[in-house]
């Protein structure tokens, strides 16, 4: 019975994101704007290859791959970011409704899972995309290829890399919640500060081994860093994955223990400090 | 009201809302760190990404330059073009129309507040990209970048007063035209990398980039900064950036009337959740 009620509830978050996302406008210019960010931040990227390729008089293919693959699936972990680090200022201050989803017996985090859900689908939209017309645009004008091979792209993998990524970025969603809960005043610069450092610190558009010893430490604790190298080498068909795979499961698995008991922890200073429905914003 | 009493008037107009900014800069000052210190993030990955292509040095300067000017495009259009959704949602619009002032005045004020943090900003960016990068400025003609500097930054907020206006009818949608105008114009206007000098962009894009001021301002920048230029290399700049300065602040203040008459007749001023 429990169980029924927390996916009915999931459910009812993913679909209450879907329509705050999208019934702003109509579904056409909805989809434009949903594909039209991400493609120019992938396309800035392959720019940025491009031109400082030209001017160093070197053009590594293998290191357009890596970076364009990073920018595109960097998506995921941006848009979770962005859209789960405004979800608390959004629902308690702006709309008004978190003290409703309080009352209702046990809704919180089921309803942010769904939020985050509905999030993933629209990350994926982005995503398929940014790869289809990359691929178009590099390939065809500027003779640059990602170098996957549709026959030996391993899907399992990449299946079960995008489905461990979306849950880790749910669960960084949870923290940023329980930060928010906390506060009143960082919900925009807390999803900035998460999305930046991950593209810092992740491999994303260049391997973290360029970075300082200490930045490199902090990388490779983070699920974006592994979720990265599985979908580069699920692309690639390498069945070298499995120290990856394991960091990745285990990464999730710790990030998801201290989400929750963050957020419980949150929850409860929030509900002691009378927070849950104070609005201090508006 | 005399000429002189009206002049008096705009301008205590333009010195309260400035004022407001200002003091906003010290009420929160963990927001002005997070916009140098977020914006130095990707600013940082894109210098590591030029380095692992073995691009020049004069490249990872392109980046600074840019970074620290999109902390001007970030404050047109979160500062600006939402301000008034912003105003409608917690409710100050209403007071500023009833209140007997120019709405141009507030929103002059709004940006000569919004310029002087934002510069205090960009200088931050500037300097700290300096010490952690290899970054050699070359200041050529402090002259001819005062005249870019400043016709940049008049261009961009008349632009910003321009989408102030337009999104006074905007409800839910002015947030998310603002978030799309972030990536699409970073990739036009070449925030990272060189637009205008480079062979990977054809005519037409050149010049639909220069329609935005921020292109020009970030490649006559560069030029000055970077490259050693002097006036002689920047002179088409400044005539693009005069010419889009004296058409943006005209039009900003036909549409600010045209949209105000609108947003009343259809009553959307005080109108909140849309």
């Amino acid at each position: 019975m429990a169980v029924a009620e927390t996916v009915k509830v999931l459910v009812q978050g993913t679909w209450i994101g879907w329509k705050v996302e999208s019934n702003w406008t109509d579904p056409f210019v909805f989809l434009a704007y949903m594909i039209a960010k991400p493609i120019a931040s992938v396309f800035m990227i392959g720019l940025i290859f491009l031109i400082g390729s030209e001017a160093a008089g070197i053009r590594d293919a293998e290191f357009f791959s890596y970076a364009f693959t990073g920018a595109i699936f960097f998506i995921y972990p941006a848009t979770m970011a962005i859209s789960l680090g405004y979800l608390m200022h959004e629902d308690r201050a702006k709309y008004e409704v978190l003290k409703h989803i309080y009352i209702a017996p046990e809704s919180i985090k089921p309803y942010i899972f769904g939020r985050a859900t509905a999030t993933a689908i629209n990350a994926t939209v982005s995503v398929i995309a940014a790869y289809i017309l990359g691929t178009i645009v590099f390939g065809n004008f500027f003779g640059l290829d990602l170098q996957v091979n549709a026959l030996h792209v391993n899907y399992p993998l990449l299946i079960i890399t995008i489905l461990l990524g979306v849950i880790a970025f749910a669960f960084l969603g949870l923290v940023l919640c329980a930060i928010n809960l906390l506060s009143f005043k960082l919900q925009y610069s807390l999803s900035e500060y998460t999305t930046g450092t991950m593209f810092l610190l992740s491999g994303v558009v260049f391997p973290v081994s360029m970075l300082p010893v200490v930045a490199q430490q902090i990388g490779n604790a983070l699920p974006s860093t592994y979720f990265l190298n599985l979908i580069r080498l699920a692309l690639s068909g390498s069945s070298e994955f499995m120290i990856d795979l394991s960091y990745m499961v285990l990464s999730t698995i710790g990030f998801a223990i201290s989400a929750l008991l963050l957020f419980k922890l949150a929850e409860y200073r929030a509900r002691h400090r009378g927070m849950i429905d104070r609005k201090a914003e508006y | 009201m005399s000429i002189t009493s009206e002049a008096v008037n705009h301008g205590r107009v333009i010195y309260a809302r400035a004022y407001v900014r200002m003091k906003g800069l010290l009420r929160e000052p963990h927001w002005s760190i997070a916009e140098v210190i977020i914006p130095m993030l990707s600013i940082s990955a894109y210098i590591y990404m030029y380095q692992v292509l073995n691009a020049p040095n004069e490249f990872l300067g392109f980046v600074i330059v840019g970074g620290a000017m999109l902390s001007f495009w970030s404050n047109v259009l979160w500062g600006m073009s939402s301000q008034f959704y912003w105003e409608k949602e917690t409710g100050t619009l209403g007071l500023y129309l009833i209140a007997p002032i120019s709405r141009m005045a507030v929103l002059v004020g709004m940006a000569l507040g919004g310029m002087i943090n934002t510069t205090i900003r960009a200088l931050s960016i500037l300097f700290i990209g300096i010490i952690l990068f290899p970054i050699n400025l070359v200041i050529g003609d402090v002259y001819a970048l005062a005249i870019i500097f400043t016709l940049t930054v008049i261009a961009l907020y008349g632009m910003g007063i321009l989408f102030a206006s337009l999104f006074l009818l905007y409800g839910r949608e002015a947030t998310h035209i603002a978030d799309l105008l972030q990536e699409p114009i970073y990739l036009l206007s070449g925030m990272y990398y060189p637009v205008l000098g480079s062979r990977f962009f054809p005519l037409a894009i050149k010049f639909l980039a220069s329609a935005i001021p921020l292109t020009l301002g970030i490649d006559g920048m560069r030029q000055l900064l970077i490259l050693g230029g002097d006036f002689n290399s920047v002179i088409l700049h400044i005539i693009g950036l005069v010419i889009l300065s004296s058409v943006l602040l005209p039009f900003a203040h036909f549409a600010l009337q045209k949209m105000e008459n609108v947003s009343k007749r259809e009553g959307r001023l005080t109108l909140r959740w849309q």
